[in-house]
């Protein structure tokens, strides 16, 4: 008996060690799923699984760039354009009027012709759309009549022409970024979507099985499961070398990575990095974007109700100045993470120089807080939404900061969803949030008297506006450069956001079994840029 | 028993009344907005349209009066649209449905047939090899969450030895049942550990219990066969204990297992109910607990007949 006890025993050890040990490389001679030429991308579950993701809010995916196109193409840092859908632009001296001439004989995935019409549905349809990311609405609400057709006071926008293939933008402001927004803005097809109702665009069936102008198309959608990409016949450009796409519905990255069902991936989580650096089989990629973790200071509602515990701005400066930010950065994100002291990053060259690094400085902290009056028998109520571990170890560690200055932290996730968490319940005096931001435009916008959620934290401040118009309106790169200066020393007076890092983000590629040129440069995962796919081959 | 049935069935309308309002005015107190979960605050948001969706999907309305209208429509048969993903309530269900049938069915099938047959096993070998084996079988798999289950059987048979997919419920080309099986195998055998081993401790302990009884021995006395005593006269009465328990994970069937299907990719009800609560997508979630209550309910009333089959002293009344 105590033989067999045994026997059971050392087999059930045995396979608990087989389950904690490194796990099988991809096959190096080529078998198995080595010579599977299909290309392997990852939803995480949880997100809608029905339907393939609407691209006005985000945009970004592999699988959204290699379908939908824009009508110009960015670079990785989103700056400069080339032709897409567009063959070519031009904008008049005054940067009130913006000429966009489509390509000819463009197609839908379905054969039909995509035109300018197409163009001027997606810009009227966009004015209405519920979900959509702030970039577009900022940028069109500035065509001349965008408002009145908005608010549905007129029945088309009358600085939107169309003319053949030419469609003239007529502005009431110059936008430093228009044809930047224009190369991250997917165009829809009206024939499919005309009828749709545009609040409810994000969640209208033409998605089980969307008519595309990319490179590929969807051919089948396994709702739940996964969803197919194969080459659009239609797609007038260099055809890809990856025939097909599979995109599967999946709750854990890694374990995909590891049966090698994953060829591309990114992500920050530093739980995630350290996983997939594990698999010799995945090149890691960090990628710089304008990624901001910062604290939000629950400051007065738009009624202008005041929260004492944070009104002061000594306060807000303690805070930061209590906190050791680079030994949080290098702990937890090491070489992840950058410091961050405004909303342009230190190595930029807009960076203002002369503005506060706030060093790590306990001591000024706590006479500061003293000087503000600080009630220090008060507890501080620090907020989070994110759930991810290292977020939970992020706020761990700035709550022990805090307690080193002597005050009382609570903290804790929100229960609710963020944005309602953030700025409609407000039970909070500081919150973790993150920003992905496409330019500085909207890592300033939060300041802005206008901005629907931050008034319901900043109580409507109107101090940014001026410069947030000057810094949108602007075009040129010197004056954009003295305008973001301005807006530093502003932002560091005032204290209204409390920059802590800016982060990378790591794009993960299966190297066992993909080629990518190395002229691809990498940039912003979430915002469409140039990645050259069509040159992308397997091994 | 038809008059117990319609009285039990009855009795069930105002108890789902009651769950339906209960779960929508609990999910009142979250603060959780649907719209808002749409819109990350990671990105910059087009705020504007926002309220105009709200408003269009009657979500300003006072609480009492979105009950009420659900409730309406859901006696009607509509059973309404999902929020966030803009799917009908319906068509999730046909989709999800039948993907938390198969798999629970599977596990219930394995786990009854294992755990009952072991449990039975143990109990007539006491403190034979088998009752050790089905010992250490109970506590481990009572013992072990199945998340933690669910992780090691992937990491073992679908990571190291790469015999079978790490999750999701089909592939391209493998969509009929048969062709898919495959991706079964550690889902429901995840599934059916824990399963498998409340129920062998059931028999096993229910058994031992009869066993001992004063009719058992008599039984034995009147030189009945030995397989005839444990079959007819002793597995018929130990039986009732267990079947209250197999009767009550019928709803799993319904409701699925958030964790299994969570940990397997697994397209289900459990993975909707958990999407839809974290995105207070309360038409979904009303329907779908609606639904588990309702199977929970109906369990019990095959609790009572059950027990009222088995047990002679027992009435439907």
């Amino acid at each position: 008996m105590k033989k067999r006890i045994a026997i059971l025993m050392v087999l059930l050890l045995s396979l608990t060690l087989a389950a904690c040990s490194t796990p099988t490389e991809p096959d190096p001679n080529g078998n198995g799923d080595q010579k599977d030429h299909v290309f392997y991308v990852t939803i995480l579950t949880g997100d809608t699984t029905d339907k393939f993701p609407h691209l006005w809010n985000n945009r970004g995916a592999i699988f959204q760039v290699t379908t939908f196109r824009s009508l110009f193409l960015p670079n990785a840092e989103l700056t400069e354009v080339k032709p897409d859908l567009a063959s070519s632009y031009e904008i008049s001296e005054d940067g009130l009027t913006v000429e966009v001439v489509m390509k000819d004989n463009l197609k839908w995935s379905d054969g039909q012709p995509l035109t300018a019409a197409d163009v001027e549905f997606s810009i009227k349809t966009n004015l209405k759309a519920a979900v959509s990311n702030g970039i577009y609405t900022n940028a069109f609400t500035k065509i001349e009549g965008a408002s009145a057709y908005k608010e549905g006071s007129a029945d088309s926008i009358s600085g939107l022409e169309v003319d053949g293939n030419k469609v003239t933008f007529t502005l009431t402001t110059p936008v430093g970024n228009f044809i930047q927004v224009l190369g991250q803005f997917a165009i829809y097809p009206k024939h499919k979507l005309e009828n749709a109702d545009p609040l409810e665009l994000h969640n209208n069936d033409f998605w089980k099985l969307p008519v595309s102008n990319g490179m590929y198309k969807v051919t089948e959608f396994n709702s739940g499961n996964y969803f197919i990409l194969e080459l659009n016949e239609h797609y007038e450009g260099t055809k890809p070398k990856i025939e097909k796409i599979q995109v599967n519905f999946i709750a854990d990255a890694i374990a995909a990575a590891q049966s090698n069902k994953l060829d591309f991936y990114n992500t920050n989580s530093t739980d995630q990095i350290s996983e997939l650096s594990k698999l010799s089989a995945y090149k890691a990629t960090p990628v710089d974007i304008l990624f901001y973790r910062y604290l939000i200071p629950n400051i007065k509602d738009a009624t202008g109700k005041v929260n004492p515990t944070v009104n002061d701005v000594r306060v807000r400066e303690a805070i930061i100045r209590a906190i050791d930010r680079k030994a949080i950065a290098e702990s937890l994100y090491p070489s992840l993470a950058a410091l961050s002291n405004a909303g342009v990053p230190l190595d930029h060259s807009a960076y203002n120089s002369s503005i506060d690094g706030y060093a790590y400085d306990p001591v000024k902290a706590k006479a500061l807080l003293e000087e503000a009056g600080f009630d220090f028998s008060k507890t501080l109520k620090l907020r989070m939404y994110h759930t991810d571990q290292t977020s939970i170890d992020f706020m761990d560690a700035v709550a022990y900061y805090l307690g080193e200055v002597g005050i009382t932290v609570d903290l804790a996730v929100f229960q609710g969803d963020a944005t309602s968490e953030l700025f409609q319940v407000r039970d909070y005096d500081f919150a973790l949030k993150n920003l992905s931001a496409f330019g500085f435009e909207e890592w300033y916008g939060e300041y802005a008297s206008t901005n629907a959620n931050f008034r319901n934290i900043l109580g409507g401040e109107t101090a940014f506006d001026e410069l947030i118009e000057r810094l949108n309106a602007s075009t040129e790169a010197a004056e954009r450069a003295e305008i973001l200066k301005e807006l530093q020393v502003l932002e560091q007076e005032l204290l209204y956001k409390l920059p802590l890092l800016q982060l990378k983000n790591v794009i993960f590629i299966n190297n066992d079994r993909i080629s990518v040129p190395s002229s691809v440069k990498f940039g912003n995962p979430w915002y469409n840029h140039d990645i050259q796919f069509e040159a992308w081959s397997f091994k | 028993m038809a008059k117990f049935l319609v009285k039990k069935i009855l009795a069930m309308i105002p108890m789902l009344l009651a769950i339906s309002a209960m779960v929508f005015f609990a999910l009142e107190l979250t603060p959780t907005d649907p719209i808002n979960y749409l819109i990350s605050p990671d990105m910059a948001s087009s705020a504007g349209n926002i309220e105009a969706l709200r408003e269009s999907l009657g979500l300003n309305d006072p609480a009492i009066i979105r009950y009420f209208r659900w409730l309406f429509n859901l006696i009607r048969g509509d059973f309404g649209y999902s929020i966030i993903s803009g799917t009908s309530i319906r068509e999730i269900i046909m989709l999800r449905l039948p993907a938390t049938l198969e798999l629970a069915l599977v596990s219930l099938v394995l786990s009854t047939i294992i755990g009952i047959g072991i449990g039975l096993l143990s109990a007539i070998n006491q403190n034979g090899w088998i009752d050790y084996v089905g010992r250490v079988m109970g506590v481990v798999g009572i013992s072990i969450p199945q998340f933690f289950f669910g992780i090691v059987v992937i990491q073992i048979f679908a990571i190291q030895f790469g015999w079978l997919p790490f999750g999701s419920r089909m592939a391209p080309g493998q969509t009929a049942f048969f062709d898919r099986l495959h991706f079964m195998v550690l889902p429901a055998f995840t599934m059916a550990i824990a399963m498998t081993a409340a129920l062998l401790r059931y028999t096993r302990n229910s058994m031992l219990d009869v066993l001992n009884k004063d009719y058992i021995k008599l039984a034995r006395s009147k030189g009945i066969p030995e397989w005839k005593v444990y079959l007819k006269h002793a597995f018929r009465t130990a039986l009732r204990p267990v079947l209250v328990i197999l009767i009550f994970r019928l709803p799993i069937l319904i409701g699925g297992s958030i964790v299994i299907e969570s940990v397997f990719s697994w397209p289900g009800i459990g993975s909707v109910i958990l999407s839809s609560i974290s995105a207070g997508d309360y038409p979904v979630i009303m329907v779908t607990t609606l639904l588990v209550a309702a199977a929970i309910l109906i369990s019990s009333i095959f609790v009572d007949i059950a027990t009222a089959l088995l047990d002679p002293r027992v009435r439907f009344e």
